[in-house]
């Protein structure tokens, strides 16, 4: 068991810049989650404040339901692979695997001859306790510079009764903990234990075991330099894998390698989590690689969660205009118009001659008929500016205009992909993307006629940008 | 305003083609066979204007002492070969101290400044701290003070810790080296910081991060300074003596050149002379030779002064 849990995490940096706000979730055990956003979303720092690289500014990390704000990285007993997958150069692929093996100095417990458990004074609880104390004293102490601030006026923003109020319960707290600590210095209560390091035997198993996994055998005596991009990202995993983590984190690990390789890579990175079976956690910027390798995906922007689900559930239900546009390749089609009460308006966009950044919407006569769940979900939206997204593979190619809600795009460029062409084309000057199995070139044909599979399109709401459900 | 002002603009194809036919001379002199005949030449002068005097030096210390030189003569090859001038000049009183003098001297204090300027330039790079930058402005702006000026206040800093009479007068003003201190910092500084990350998620402490990652990993860099700092120490020769005036007993090997002179003759003094020099300059040899390979191929990565 290891799952993780996030609770009101936030991050922000000394120069003031805050990069995560309020992160909430809970990673089950076992499970492939996948943070994806744009590159500054923030994406990285949360996973450096689990691995606890980066101290956490507020909030709480828990694993198996105990806080690890607090404990030191190695203790964590987390393993990360990094981008550019930090491996020792100085140091022989084995000695790689077994650097985190032979730094690491592990308890065990000393039994007396008769090998009965031999308890003693807890000694580490007391220290924790000890620490907890020191730490309510520090808060202590701010309350009451804030009392004192408040009492000479400069301080307006806190009330003098909560702070009081707030020193009384650390009090308090400080007691409980005073009284268990004399408990506990009393009766022996634990196991008695010592750090070893680890006996080369068993390292030579581990690494060998890993070693076997990823195909790594041959390597073994070579240094890193003389490994290819793919060889030594297995290396970076395997020196994950050796240390029988209860948590994989994975900071964009493919993201240094060739197009091909990267796709090979991502397979054998979902086997190895079957095979090793951790909690995972991955971070990417390529939507692809999180669709195709997550259990469950978060996706971020500007520091925020935007929708937490499965790649299917992001994939048809996104919640906002960010996610439609970000989860899906060709990423959707967001047409801006207006809800006239039967029908979907597709406003004409021009540039604004002053200004650049502000675009002109006029009206035309261009119309599409909605289907009645749409027009059910936008009865509040009568005669107001709305967004309708539509993936381009839910754009038809028809042959004629006369049916009905057939719209007519223009098309400069297309790009043939084998066994599907996408077609870049606009309508007032909107872009309308569309995907088809037809092989088709659009410097041939200029016009096409489409239809939209409405049933499958998103209204979303033009000025919170969330979904009209 | 309508400043548009007559713009002459380049057409990319003409000048490409201009180029091309023209400057296709420049590629050829790197290559061509004059060229490097001139530059052998030239340099084989160089390199011979160098060693030729050592050489005339050790000719010199390998002629018996009854020789007399004949002024019109060059001797490439000693008229009697002999190697009783190095027997002398190692009988000279005192050398034997001052040789184990020199040595304690260049080895500690290549070592603790090393070790001194590889944790200085650590936390120089590596370290997250207030005033960081301060503190690096500040070396550098040490370096801009020429030596000689440090002299005083360090003969009165050595004679008011009372160090001065014994060997640590000699190792300790002047331990901090802020020219090593910036040539590891600028190499350390291209060691990604994700490797040391990953050492600290595989439990090192800073410590254990410096002496089992950064060091190995500059080693290069680490042996270029130990060449330099060696060089430079073995051969000083203004410190020991401000130190002797001071009535320092510790005497280094460049303090004892003035004793080889036996007193044999005027022409046999000059070779137990020469001898002594070619001594003293043995073991630099060796060093600079055993390490050059490294040296060479660090001159050109880290920025030297």
């Amino acid at each position: 068991m290891s799952n993780l849990v996030f609770k009101n995490v936030n991050k922000i940096y000394d120069n003031n810049v805050q990069a995560v706000f309020d992160f909430n979730l809970e990673v089950n055990d076992k499970e492939f989650i996948v943070f994806v956003g744009p590159s500054g979303c923030g994406k990285s720092t949360t996973l450096r404040m689990v691995a606890g690289l980066e101290s956490i500014t507020s909030g709480e990390i828990y694993l198996d339901n105990v806080l690890v704000n607090d404990i030191a990285p190695v203790d964590r007993n987390m393993a990360m692979v990094f981008q550019n997958y930090a491996l020792y150069p100085h140091m022989s692929v084995y000695e790689n695997l077994a650097f985190g093996l032979k730094m690491r100095k592990f308890p065990v417990e000393i039994l007396d001859e008769n090998n009965n458990h031999i308890l003693v004074v807890d000694k580490n609880l007391i220290a924790s306790l000890k620490y907890d104390n020191s730490l309510l004293k520090k808060k202590n102490k701010i309350a009451l510079k804030n009392i004192r601030n408040i009492e000479k006026g400069k301080e307006k923003n806190l009330k003098k009764d909560e702070l009081l109020e707030g020193i009384s319960k650390n009090n308090e707290e400080i007691k409980k903990n005073e009284e268990k600590i004399l408990e506990l210095q009393k009766t022996p209560s634990t196991y008695k234990f010592k750090m070893v390091r680890m006996p080369k035997e068993q390292i030579d198993e581990k690494v060998q075991y890993a070693a076997e996994i990823l195909g790594l055998k041959p390597y073994l005596k070579r240094k890193p330099a003389a490994l290819s991009g793919g060889q030594r990202q297995r290396v970076a995993l395997g020196r994950a894998i050796v240390r029988n983590p209860k948590v994989f984190l994975m900071d964009e690990p493919l993201s240094n390698l060739d197009a091909k390789l990267r796709v090979q890579m991502r397979s054998e990175i979902t086997k190895i989590h079957k095979t090793v079976g951790a909690t995972t956690i991955y971070v990417t910027h390529d939507q692809t690689e999180a669709m195709t390798m997550a259990d469950r995906m978060v996706v971020m922007k500007d520091g925020y969660i935007q929708q937490i689900g499965t790649p299917k559930e992001l994939y048809n239900n996104p919640i906002n205009i960010f996610v439609a546009g970000f989860i899906g390749a060709p990423a959707m089609n967001f047409i801006k118009g207006k809800f006239d009460g039967e029908r979907f308006m597709i406003y004409k966009i021009e540039e604004c001659d002053d200004d650049n950044a502000k675009e002109l919407a006029t009206e035309t006569d261009t119309f599409i008929e909605l289907t009645p769940t749409l027009k059910d979900r936008l009865k509040d939206y009568i005669n107001k500016d709305i967004v309708l997204g539509i993936r381009p593979e839910d754009v038809l190619l028809v042959d004629d205009n006369k049916g009905k809600n057939v719209l007519t795009i223009k098309s400069e460029i297309s790009e043939l992909l084998g066994t599907e062409t996408i077609i870049y084309g606009t309508i007032n000057n909107q872009a309308l993307n569309l995907k088809t199995n037809k092989e088709i070139d659009s410097k041939n044909q200029k016009e096409f006629y489409v239809s939209l599979k409405l049933e499958k399109a998103h209204v979303f709401d033009i000025e919170t940008t969330n979904v009209i459900k | 305003m309508n400043n548009t002002k007559k713009i002459q603009r380049i057409d990319f194809d003409v000048a490409n083609e201009i180029s091309s036919r023209t400057f296709k001379k420049r590629k050829g002199i790197n290559g061509s066979l004059s060229f490097k005949i001139f530059a052998y030449i030239f340099l084989s002068l160089i390199a011979f204007c160098q060693i030729f005097p050592f050489y005339l030096k050790i000719v010199d210390s390998w002629q018996s002492p009854e020789t007399i030189p004949n002024s019109d003569v060059l001797y490439l090859w000693p008229e009697h070969f002999t190697l009783k001038n190095y027997i002398s000049a190692v009988q000279v009183s005192e050398f034997w101290t001052a040789l184990l003098n020199t040595i304690i001297h260049t080895v500690c204090f290549t070592c603790i400044s090393l070790f001194i300027a590889i944790i200085v330039a650590y936390t120089l790079t590596k370290l997250e701290f207030k005033g960081k930058k301060i503190v690096a402005n500040l070396l550098l702006a040490t370096m801009m003070v020429p030596g000689e000026v440090l002299m005083i206040p360090n003969y009165i800093i050595a004679l008011r810790l009372g160090i001065n009479a014994s060997i640590w007068g000699l190792i300790l003003p002047g331990i901090v080296n802020v020219f090593g201190i910036f040539l590891l910092k600028q190499y350390m500084s291209t060691i990604p910081d994700s490797v040391l990350e990953s050492a600290q998620m595989d439990g090192c402490n800073e410590f254990k991060k410096i002496f089992r990652i950064i060091v190995p990993m500059s080693k290069p860099v680490i042996i270029t300074y130990v060449i330099l700092t060696v060089v430079s120490t073995w051969n000083e020769y203004l410190w020991p003596m401000i130190m002797q005036s001071s009535g320092s007993p510790v005497k280094t090997l460049q303090l004892i050149m003035y004793k080889f002179y036996p007193g044999l003759g005027s022409y046999a003094d000059g070779f137990v002379r020469s001898a002594g020099m070619i001594l003293i300059t043995i073991p630099i040899i060796i060093v600079y030779i055993t390490f050059q390979k490294y040296f060479l191929k660090q001159n050109n990565i880290a920025g030297m002064k």
